[in-house]
């Protein structure tokens, strides 16, 4: 079974780690959730997560590693982010761009939902792609609107920023894992699809947080920077998994559970 | 050595607020312009065929 590790014993977990193995892999996977909160200030880990990496990954000159699903899922995310808030502005009374009288209706309704989302469940201030969806069927659905309407919102809020927000991480030295990539040396077992297909049934996480445990359980990575409550207990839970070192308040929430 | 995720993240707020340019304002401004009088327009269209229709109902009515 794996560990869970808070931030505040981080130092002195990595210094026993180290005695008991001089060749420990002198680096760390980072989960989707941890890039995705460092890029996006929301959430109530920002500053120990960035605190985090600045006292104890970068001091002891870590190495950041993450899978290729985590690139394209952050993007995702932005994605998503980028249409949420400009689309949340453009109903403002002072937005400096025009926006379809019944869209702003539409762009209002779904608005509302989620921050009913955020208030009932805290959910992030972003719109899930089926709130998009809605958004994006409204702009074909009057006989004028017309589909380019929501082409031209598109070239307007999201041209181009993908790729500098892949830029912007592609700054920051994270070393990307998959079999082909030059960074495959890291791999030392056998990647198996039915692996990761069970370690998703063995505790429920999802297919695509299974892939990174997967990836580190294959390779010689042994420690996973994350957020993610989902991400501790499948770790707990699993044999040979790999320590899951979280921000303080998210591992206290595991204390309770014992396999 | 620092921390490039402080950065990161300004740049992500950067990129976030950003406003469109003023091009593409202007181009969305004459479609939604453009779009408003076509409706406009049908709404008219619509109006005037009703009162014609009515007319022709009741061709007594407008003396």
């Amino acid at each position: 079974m794996g560990q869970v590790i808070p931030f505040s014993k981080f130092s002195s977990y990595f210094e026993e780690k180290q005695k008991s193995d001089p060749t420990l892999f002198q680096g760390v996977l980072l989960d989707t959730n941890i890039l995705v909160t460092l890029g996006y200030e929301f959430s109530e880990y920002y500053e120990d997560i960035q605190n985090f990496l600045d006292d104890e990954v970068y001091e002891k000159g870590l190495e950041y590693y993450a899978t290729v699903t985590t690139k394209q899922e952050f993007l995702d995310f932005m994605r998503r982010v980028f249409m949420t808030e400009h689309l949340r502005d453009s109903v403002d009374a002072d937005s400096t761009i025009p926006l379809f009288t019944e869209i702003k209706s539409t762009v209002r309704r779904v608005s509302e939902r989620l921050r009913q989302r955020e208030k009932n469940q805290g959910s992030a201030p972003v719109f899930s792609d089926s709130d998009l969806k809605e958004i994006k069927q409204a702009f074909s659905a009057g006989p004028h609107s017309g589909k380019m309407g929501w082409l031209y919102y598109c070239e307007a809020w999201l041209k181009g920023k993908l790729r500098e927000e892949e830029q912007n991480l592609d700054v920051l030295g994270i070393k990307y894992l998959s079999e082909k990539s030059e960074h495959a040396n890291i791999i030392d077992k056998p990647l198996s699809w039915s692996n990761a297909l069970e370690i998703s049934e063995r505790s429920c996480l999802s297919v695509s947080d299974s892939m990174i445990l997967n990836m580190l359980r294959a390779s010689k990575i042994t420690m996973l920077i994350s957020n993610d409550f989902d991400m501790g207990y499948a770790a707990l839970a699993m044999d040979g998994a790999p320590d899951v070192i979280m921000p303080d308040k998210m591992a206290a929430k595991m204390r309770g559970y014992h396999f | 050595m620092k921390n490039p995720f402080r950065k990161f993240a300004e740049k992500s707020k950067e990129l976030r607020k950003r406003p469109p340019s003023s091009e593409m304002i202007k181009k969305i401004s004459d479609l939604v312009q453009k779009e408003q009088s076509a409706e406009e327009d049908i709404l008219k269209k619509e109006k005037n065929h009703r009162r014609i229709a009515d007319s022709e109902k009741n061709p007594t009515a407008e003396i």
